[in-house]
This record gives structure tokens, C-alpha cells and sequence, in this order.
């Protein structure tokens, strides 16, 4: 089942029911003296209809979802990176977490070299520590505590 | 035309200071917005919460320099290596990238400054002189007439975007939902928070830009690491001939007409003017054969209409709240974290920030043109930065700019997390521009039809009774059935098959 578009309107879907139960957690009102769940409700309904008309349209369509190994490596990476960096930054300080989230990211490229990762994350580290800790005067520990920064 | 504004503005504007932030905006602006795969959204993004820790009138100031810097840097992304950073500048790569090949790189990215700067200032003008005026008009606008209005101008975005109609409308549905997040200004009702304390302010806006712009091109870039054969020749003749001028100088003056009137559309007529200029040099030109083998007409008149509508567009934003286009949403979002509430109150309520940023304008394309032409040897040397170098780079001051809005690593996870939903985008072929227009217009849509049933008690004709409300919504309606029309049909596919 890899039909594009059908995924594509089953995401929507999903999303829309979600959303519409949701919604229904909260007091409706009446339109004239609306609660907090009436707006989000019709948007879920709207989203819905739009869902299954986009399931109707795609049903005979021939466009698939292809991921490549390249795409994926690039996507985890990427996210690993942002995902640690979220993590650390409050335990291990800027300067290490900068020079551990990028040498993540760099894992991501096809092309990845370990020693020039390496390179790539001091420099970054260092430029970082310049301007956000040195100029910008950021309000964020450098090194770890057991560092003692 | 308020020209005693526009003094104010100036005054506002014009210290050492303040162009001081605005010169380092462009500089960087365009320093970022040159690398490829980095269009306007994503430096913008990127350099945003840079302005943050400046009060209102620099950061706004500095605001626009980013901005000019960056569109300029993607047009001279799309001159050298034919890797256009937004669907704005794919017109400019037609004919700017052949005229590099043929070794007048220099005239071509001079011209599109001139171009820009030329477009820019009679733009400027133009909004100084019909601001007040739709503010005025707006004024007069009740919650249902706003909310009509925004209903066209999210209609405007679905028929400008790019593919499957459907999905365009999905799409924004999914950005209005996603503005529902956290407390409910009227009720206190935490909506959608997941049960987390972190989002009951809602979702942080910079953290949605840079998920879906920055991470997202990132991944991109990396899943399909394209050839780039950059000009290693030096560029040499950086002015154009006076054959060039003549060409090129009524090629600028009809790609302004052009960028100024479709810019002031709600919903994004930069993309749609930058093609209406091509076509009509195309037609009017002596050899329209030409055309496509570097003429020069097909750098100046798209990259004048360009700039031209880029500042002519915030004119809806400004005045009506009512951003255009994705980079127009960044912006207004930029502007609200600074405390600046776009809508027809501006004028009165922050006369100098209205102004300021009018002035600011200007004085960011002139900068512009005074920076980036003795800099281009720098550009060039930019564009040859190793990609392996580069997205490590983005990513952790994506990560530290993210953490400087609100002091909150949250917001990095919750960057990750639309980083994620954004690759699920791509793969389903959906475009995300609209997400954002979507999202920031969300809150105020709901609060607008709240207010609108309140006042009819209850009675939904009220969005059709009133006259300015049904003749918004007769526009939206016409643009629907235009858009379902055969003919614009075929033509709107060409249009975005010849982009891709």
C-alpha cells in the first residue's frame, strides 16, 4: 500500500480525527456564545471531508512513496543532532553539546569523513563559544558542571 | 502620502546605530541567503532570533536588512550556480545563469541590484502612500469582514501553491489547527497541550519556521547533494554595458508596474509577478529568441517585479495583518515577538515602528546596492563552502537561536519534532508554505468568528449580509472557480512544470 496520494489523505485523515475528538473534550457552546471546542472541531470536520476527497481523487493515481537509505541517514542524523542538542545544552554546557550535536549531524552526509567531522565540529565549537558566549554574552554555562565551568 | 510620516520614519531610523544593525542584517542576510539550498525562509528563520536581544526599531530595522540581504543572496545564488533558493528566483536563473556561462556573471548580478534597488524604491513609495489608506478603509472592518478576508487570503495562498489543490487546503487546515495549540484566550481552556505545562503558550512560531525551513532543507539537501559548478573564473566587468542599460531599463520599469500591482494582492503575488514579467519581455522584446540563452531583459524585468511585490506586499501585512507569503508570515511573526501588532491600529498605536520599518525599507535596498556589488568576489567565494562544512553549521545556530527566543529547550524538541512532520510533507508531496500562513492566521480567524456570531447571535448569514464581507468572500469564491476553470488550470501546471 504505498499509493501516495491515498497515504496522503489517510495522513490528513488521521489528523482530522484526532483533532475532532479532541475538540470534544472541551465545551462546545452555541455559535453564538462559542466554547473552545467548537473553532477546532469544525477545522477537524473540515480537514476530514478534505481527507476523504483526497483519498477518492488519488484511488486510481500510479505515484508511490519511495525513501531512500540516503534520505533516512540524512532525516535521523539530523534529528539525533537537534534532539541532543535539546537534551544536553542544560547538563554539559554549549561548548561540548555544540561539538557533539554537530559531529551527529555530520554522520548524516554521504560523504562523511570521521577526521574532518572532527575538524568541522572544533572549528563550529570554538565559533560558537565566540559569538553567542563571548559577544552575544548568551546566558548559558560553557562547560559541564563537573568541569567546573 | 504621509510625508510627515515618513520623516518620522527617517528620523526614527536614521542613527548610526540603527544602520549600523541594518548594515550587519544585509551583510549576513545575504552572507546565508547566498549558500545553496538557503532561501529567504529558512536564513530568515535562522537569523531571527538574532534580532531579539535589540529593542523594537533596531531589531525591526535589522529585520529588513535580513530580508533584502536574503532575497538578494538567492538571486545571486541563482545567477551563479543555477540553484535557485526560492520559487521567486527560478526566473532569475533562466536567463542570469546563461549570461554567467557566457561569462557576464558581473552585468547580470549588477543588473538585478539595480533592478531590485529601482523596484524597491518606487514600491516604497507605494507603500507609503496606500497604507494609510487601506488602514483607513479597514478601520471599518467588523469581525466578520476580518474574518472574510482572511478566508480570501488563505484561498489566495491555495491557488498559488504549487501541485494538488486538495493537499494546498489540507495543509493550511492542518496550520489554522496547529494555532489552536495552548491556552484559550477566551475560556482558559488549555487546548491540544498534550497535558505539557511547555505548551500552554501555545507553540512557539520561530520553532514551527525552523522545523519545517531550516531542518527540513537540510535533510533535503543531504538526501540529494546536487552538482554545483560554480564560476571559478574571476568575474570580471561588473557594470553593464550602455547597450545593456538600454535593454534592461525599460525591462525595470514595467517589471516595478508589475511587482508593485500584483504585490499588494493578499495570498502571494511575488511568485506570480516575477512570471508575468517574463512573459511580457518575452513578448515584447525585439528577439524573444533570445529568451533562455541570457538576455538580460529576463534578469531585470523579474528581479524589479520581485522586489517590487516583495514591498508591496506589506502593505496587506501591515495594515490588515494579512501576511502574503511564507517569508511575509516570518516576518510579521518576527515583528508580534517584538511586541509590533500588524493591523490598521498600527499607524496610531506604534506610529514610529510603522514608519521606521517603511523607512527601513529603503534604506535596506539602498545598503543592498552599496553592499552587495563591491562584495560579490566574497559571494562567489561563499558559494564554494563544502555542503559538509555548512549543515552541521545551520543546525546547532538554528539549535542556539531556537533556545534564545524563549530560554527553553523545549522549543528545540518541538523544532525536531516539525522537522520530522516536514519530511513526511515531502514524501507525500505536499507543499508546507501554507502551514505557516495557517498558523499564525489561526488564532485571529477563531477569535474574528467568535466575535462575528456573537454580535449576529448565533446567525451564520451575517458573514454574507454585511456588503464588504460578502464581497471578500465573492473574490475567494471567484478565485476557486477560476482555479477549477480548464484553461488557468493548464496554464497554473505549466507555470509550476516549467519551476520544476
Amino acid at each position: 500500500m504505498s499509493n501516495r496520494e491515498v497515504m496522503a489523505g489517510a495522513f490528513f485523515g488521521i489528523i482530522a480525527i484526532i483533532v475532532a475528538l479532541g475538540a470534544l473534550r472541551y465545551p462546545l457552546g452555541s455559535f453564538t456564545n462559542m466554547g473552545p471546542g467548537l473553532f477546532p472541531l469544525l477545522l477537524g470536520c473540515a480537514l476530514g471531508l478534505v481527507a476523504v476527497a483526497m483519498i477518492v481523487q488519488g484511488l486510481g493515481d500510479s505515484a508511490r512513496i519511495d525513501v531512500t537509505w540516503a534520505e533516512c541517514r540524512g532525516l535521523v542524523c539530523t534529528i539525533a543532532a537537534v534532539v541532543f542538542f535539546a537534551l544536553a545544552l542544560k547538563h554539559l554546557g554549549l561548548n561540548v553539546t555544540v561539538l557533539v550535536a554537530s559531529l551527529i549531524a555530520s554522520v548524516g552526509s554521504q560523504t562523511f569523513r570521521l577526521r574532518r567531522a572532527l575538524v568541522v565540529a572544533v572549528v563550529i565549537g570554538a565559533g560558537c563559544h565566540i559569538l553567542f558566549l563571548e559577544l552575544l554574552s548568551l546566558r548559558l554555562a560553557a562547560w559541564p558542571p563537573f568541569i567546573g565551568g | 502620502m504621509d510625508f510627515a510620516g515618513l520623516a518620522l520614519g527617517f528620523t526614527e531610523v536614521l542613527t548610526w546605530h540603527n544602520l549600523l544593525f541594518c548594515f550587519l542584517g544585509v551583510f549576513l542576510g545575504t552572507a546565508i541567503g547566498v549558500l545553496p539550498g538557503l532561501g529567504p525562509a529558512p536564513t530568515i528563520a535562522m537569523l531571527l532570533p538574532l534580532t531579539f536581544v535589540l529593542e523594537p526599531v533596531t531589531a525591526i530595522v535589522m529585520l529588513a536588512g535580513i530580508f533584502y540581504g536574503s532575497q538578494y543572496g538567492g538571486s545571486t545564488t541563482a545567477i551563479l550556480v543555477n540553484l535557485p533558493g526560492e520559487s521567486t528566483s527560478v526566473v532569475t536563473a533562466l536567463d542570469g545563469y546563461q549570461m554567467a556561462r557566457q561569462g557576464r556573471a558581473g552585468p547580470a548580478l549588477a543588473i538585478a541590484a539595480i533592478g531590485s534597488f529601482i523596484g524597491g524604491t518606487v514600491s516604497t513609495v507605494i507603500v507609503a502612500a496606500l497604507s494609510p489608506v487601506l488602514a483607513g478603509v479597514a478601520l471599518a472592518f467588523g469581525p466578520e469582514d476580518y474574518f472574510s478576508l482572511m478566508v480570501l487570503g488563505l484561498v489566495c495562498s491555495i491557488v498559488l501553491a504549487r501541485g494538488n489543490t486538495l493537499k494546498a487546503v489540507a495543509v493550511v487546515l492542518v496550520g489554522l489547527i496547529l494555532g489552536m495549540v495552548g491556552m484559550d484566550a477566551n475560556s482558559g481552556a488549555r487546548r491540544f497541550t498534550l497535558g505539557l505545562m511547555d505548551l500552554s503558550d501555545g507553540i512557539e512560531f520561530v520553532a514551527v519556521a525552523m522545523g519545517f525551513f531550516a531542518f527540513s532543507e537540510v535533510v533535503k539537501n543531504l538526501a540529494s547533494p546536487q552538482e554545483r559548478s560554480v564560476f571559478t573564473k574571476k568575474i570580471t566587468g561588473l557594470m553593464p554595458t550602455r547597450r545593456d542599460m538600454k535593454v534592461a531599463a525599460p525591462a525595470i520599469g514595467r517589471g516595478t508596474l508589475i511587482g508593485s500591482l500584483l504585490g499588494i494582492l493578499p495570498g502571494g503575488g511575488a511568485i506570480l509577478s516575477t512570471w508575468t514579467s517574463y512573459a511580457v519581455e518575452k513578448r515584447v522584446a525585439a528577439n524573444p529568441a533570445e529568451f533562455g540563452h541570457g538576455a538580460i531583459q529576463g534578469v531585470a524585468g523579474p528581479e524589479s517585479a520581485n522586489n517590487a511585490a516583495v514591498q508591496t506586499s506589506f502593505i496587506p501585512m501591515l495594515t490588515l495583518g494579512l501576511p502574503a507569503t511564507a517569508t511575509t508570515a516570518l516576518l510579521m511573526g518576527a515583528l508580534m515577538v517584538h511586541g509590533v501588532v500588524p493591523g490598521p491600529r498600527i499607524m496610531e498605536a506604534s506610529p514610529e515602528v510603522f514608519w521606521g520599518l517603511v523607512a527601513s525599507m529603503w534604506i535596506g535596498n539602498i545598503l543592498l546596492l552599496v553592499l552587495n556589488l563591491p562584495l560579490v568576489g566574497l559571494w562567489v567565494r561563499l558559494l564554494k563552502v563544502p555542503y559538509d562544512f555548512l549543515f552541521p553549521m545551520i543546525i546547532v545556530i538554528c539549535c542556539i537561536g531556537l533556545y534564545g527566543v524563549n530560554y527553553a529547550t523545549f522549543d528545540i524538541l518541538v523544532a525536531a519534532a516539525f522537522a520530522l512532520i516536514a519530511f513526511l510533507f515531502v514524501k507525500l508531496d505536499c507543499e508546507a508554505a501554507p502551514l505557516l500562513l495557517g498558523f499564525i492566521l489561526g488564532p485571529m480567524m477563531e477569535e474574528n468568528f467568535r466575535r462575528a456570531l456573537l454580535m449576529s447571535r448565533g446567525d451564520m448569514t451575517t458573514f454574507v449580509i454585511k456588503p464588504i464581507s460578502v464581497g471578500l468572500l465573492l473574490v475567494a469564491l471567484l478565485l476557486v472557480g477560476l482555479m477549477v476553470a480548464p484553461r488557468l488550470r493548464r496554464r497554473r501546471e505549466e507555470v509550476f512544470a516549467a519551476e520544476d
